[in-house]
């Protein structure tokens, strides 16, 4: 889309704006909170309700804040179900591990497989998996990014990418963001804002402008004489043959005037400039079938071109529900409510926000087929809750507006790389990394720019999967991983660590290579392609049936601790009770009691008490 | 676990016939009586000895006084590797006991706690009790969001005129899949908080009884 408006400054002053005051409260913070134990005291204030706000801070990244609103533009109201699962992954959480791993005492995945397990090689293996799952779902953050600013401002891709790294980068390594419960309501209250408040503003402007119907029957059709300049080399799919005035080049051929695009294929190289007539039917990219507005507003119709919707919509539900609870920078954050009870209410409390939030992406993706069909052309329809306010209001609303959800989509970004990226450092610093980088801050800093690094080296290649797919991916993998380790190692007493690394070691391959295929192959058609683009539905089972056999195999190995782990898990904190932690050292002492460590092999097996 | 002793616990063969009675946290956690007030003694000296492991007898054998704090911090603070295990160089201690075959036995006070502490049968009831109740009521969570969100597409492929129904203006799936299932999903959460509280005051009750 050219730029029909060349006033910018807004937009730019609005992501300036949010980077300085991330960076700024990020450093206030550094002086307030020095050391680790300033942390731990901390956290025993911070209450349900503003460490929910935290949480959803963190949680609603770009694929919520953009990426929902352009599948939808797509692909309709079957995607209504992508923000239902962010949703409903936190029901489940709530229900199966909450208050179980906040009362483990364990601050990160790895943690929590060390303790319940016993197990260096289980630890390492959640290591891995932590590493990998933060980048795939840092990816595309940096990819929107990128996206955004290009939008909004035309710079090159990758200026938007850097900009977000290296205000992330700066914000870890000064001293982290994860201590400042604060920064992080801010944002969640600055992205509910700069997405509810243009819908109150939209709504109005759509109803002046006499209501169109998005799922109005046949084709999207441009709304008025629209430009677009195509920023990569695409192949669109004409569905009736349209008159269009080009500048650029279509199949090979220099063209500079009116020119009858063809019904079928056709080739615009980048750069190429295509003017659209008002009322003509907007060519598709390839990727994306056309799809009427009958078949865009119905169910289950496939429309957008995904096949086996049904398959596509439960493996995506199953991925999403079930794989919150593996997403390494959400379970950090259950570790600073002080006890169990506390992390329940925290979750009841993200629910409801989240539930508040995910009313509002979809009005953008409907009002985006009235609007601004030609995001279709470019297949950028992830940048339609940017593009919407400018083109729906003109002048100086349109304007602040723009400016607004600008701030928001680069709250989203920061927000979550921040959180995601402390989580990836610290797993890399604490087992991954080797000699004096081991568990030290120069490890932490060393840690926070190869998190960073990968992931936005990866998101200037050319990727074919959209914002909220790219999630969905890190999604599909934490649950056919994380979910069978935390499920059963919470619920299941008889987990063994065999069991554990066989489950994740199977989870883990099976996902990674459906998901490593997706994100290079692009999407294609047919039930194998439908298998792997939403790989949930077989590998989930998989690892599950896998890790209680394995351990159903070698039961006789079952930690020696497991009972006493299943009573921290379990039990109520008031109640005085052997955890078999560091708190029931002082207890015992307390009832005038030794410890008679068995055969004393420092293993940390199960306590027995002296025969009395 | 790869064996990674940490320094409070140093894998230490140990004789065999003689049981040992390790001072154990007493000896670890004993910095409460090791900093100056014991007899104008810095607690520096106290490290200082204990590392030459020449620690007197009277020292070592001091019982932990009942109720006596102990500072774990401290205890960090003072914490010497291979030191945390006792007298390495000093003699054995060995516990001695009384059968006092002539006396009455007294019938063991048994609390649920120190029932479940030692993992005996009946500990074993109540811990599997409160484990059942916590895992039905999750369970019946995902029963009730699988029974809501997944039938939700069957019956839309089912029924697809459902899909043409509009309620102010806006086609009932967009209102069902996009507005009404966050209610529902916050009132099951609400009723799981209450109910999984309630095992756990109910499984509290059963514990503090005694």
């Amino acid at each position: 889309m050219v730029n029909p408006n060349p006033v910018t400054w807004p937009q730019i002053a609005s992501v300036v704006l949010v980077c300085v005051a991330t960076v700024a409260v990020g450093a206030i913070g550094l002086r307030l909170s020095r050391t680790t134990s300033d942390f731990y005291v901390a956290s025993r204030v911070v209450s349900p309700r503003s460490n929910a706000f935290a949480i959803c801070g963190e949680y609603l990244s770009a694929a919520s804040f953009l990426g929902v609103a352009g599948l939808i533009l797509a692909f309709g109201v079957d995607i209504l179900w992508y923000p239902v699962g962010y949703a409903a992954g936190y029901l489940v959480l709530l229900a199966l591990v909450a208050a179980p791993l906040r009362r483990s005492g364990a601050y990160t995945l790895p943690d929590f497989a060390e303790i319940r397990l016993q197990s260096q090689l289980v630890r390492r293996i959640a290591s891995l998996l932590v590493v990998g799952i933060g980048w795939l779902y840092l990816l595309p953050q940096f990819q929107g990014a990128g996206l955004a600013l290009r939008t909004v401002t035309g710079a090159p891709k990758w200026v938007g990418a850097l900009v977000v790294a290296l205000v992330v980068l700066l914000n870890v390594v000064a001293g982290g963001m994860r201590s400042i419960t604060i920064v992080q309501a801010f944002q969640f209250w600055l992205k509910l804002t700069a997405i509810a408040l243009p819908v109150a503003l939209l709504t109005l402007a759509w109803m002046a402008d006499g209501r169109p119907d998005p799922g109005s029957a046949g084709l999207p059709v441009a709304r008025t004489t629209t430009t677009v300049r195509l920023p990569d080399s695409v192949t669109l799919t004409v569905d009736r043959p349209i008159l269009v005035t080009v500048h650029g080049w279509v199949d090979g051929r220099r063209v500079d005037g009116p020119v009858e695009l063809p019904q079928g294929r056709v080739v615009l190289r980048a750069e190429t400039q295509v003017t659209l007539e008002k009322g003509q039917p907007v060519p598709h990219v390839a990727e994306i079938q056309a799809s009427t507005g009958k078949a865009w507003d119905a169910p289950n119709s496939g429309a957008g071109g995904r096949d086996h919707p049904l398959y596509r919509l439960y493996s995506l539900l199953l991925a999403l529900l079930f794989g919150t609870m593996g997403l390494p920078h959400v379970l950090v954050r259950f570790y600073t409510n002080p006890d169990g009870r506390a992390a329940r209410r925290t979750t009841l409390v993200v629910i409801g926000l989240l539930g508040l939030f995910y009313v509002f992406p979809p009005f953008y993706g409907a009002m985006g087929r009235v609007y601004g069909p030609d995001l279709l052309m470019t297949g950028r329809t992830d940048a339609v809750v940017l593009l919407l306010p400018e083109r729906m209001l003109p002048g100086i609303w349109g304007l602040l507006l723009s400016a607004l959800v600008t701030a928001g989509a680069f709250a989203a970004f920061l927000s979550t790389s921040s959180g995601l990226t402390v989580s990836v450092a610290g797993v890399l610093s604490q087992d991954l990394l080797r000699g004096r980088f081991r568990a030290s801050v120069r490890g932490f800093r060393l840690g926070a720019v190869i998190a960073i690094g990968i992931p936005t080296a990866l998101s200037l290649l050319a990727l074919r999967t959209s914002i909220a797919d790219t999630v969905g991916l890190a999604f599909a993998v934490a649950a056919s991983t994380f979910f069978p380790l935390l499920a059963l190692g919470i619920w299941w007493r008889r987990l063994t660590r065999a069991g554990a690394v066989a489950g994740l070691l199977a989870g883990g391959t099976l996902a990674s290579g459906a998901v490593t295929y997706t994100i290079v192959a692009g999407s294609s058609h047919g039930m194998l392609a439908a298998l792997l683009a939403q790989p949930a539905a077989w590998t989930v089972p998989t690892a599950f049936a896998v890790m209680i056999g394995v351990s159903l195999a070698t039961r006789r190995t079952v930690p020696a601790s497991a009972t006493r782990i299943m009573v921290r898990l379990h039990a109520p904190e008031a109640l005085d009770l052997d955890r078999g932690d560091t708190r029931t050292d002082a207890r015992r002492e307390r009832r005038g009691e030794t410890r008679n460590d068995g055969r004393g092999d420092g293993r940390g097996e199960a306590t027995q008490a002296l025969p009395r | 676990m790869a064996a990674r002793p940490t320094a409070a616990e140093p894998v230490k063969p140990e004789p065999i016939g003689v049981r040992p009675v390790e001072p154990g946290p007493t000896f670890r956690a004993g910095t409460a009586w090791m900093p100056v007030r014991d007899g104008g003694r810095s607690a520096r000296d106290d490290v200082d000895r204990l590392s030459r492991n020449d620690l007197s007898r009277n020292d070592a054998q001091r019982p932990s006084r009942p109720g006596e704090r102990t500072g774990r911090g401290e205890a960090e603070r003072y914490r010497i590797r291979g030191t945390g295990r006792g007298t390495r160089g000093g003699p054995q201690r060995v516990r001695v006991t009384s059968p006092r075959m002539a006396a009455t036995a007294r019938a063991p006070v048994r609390t649920v706690s120190r029932e479940i502490d030692e993992q005996t049968g009946v500990g074993e009831v109540y811990l599997r009790s409160l484990l059942r109740a916590q895992l039905r009521l999750g369970l019946s969570v995902i029963a009730v969001l699988a029974l809501a969100l997944g039938t939700l597409p069957l019956v839309f492929a089912v029924i697809p005129r459902l899909g043409t129904v509009r309620l102010f203006t806006v086609p009932l799936p967009w209102l069902l899949v996009g507005v009404s299932v966050y209610p529902l999903l916050f009132g099951v959460a609400w009723w799981h908080v209450i109910a999984a509280e309630r095992a756990e005051k109910d499984f509290a009750a059963i514990v503090e009884s005694d």
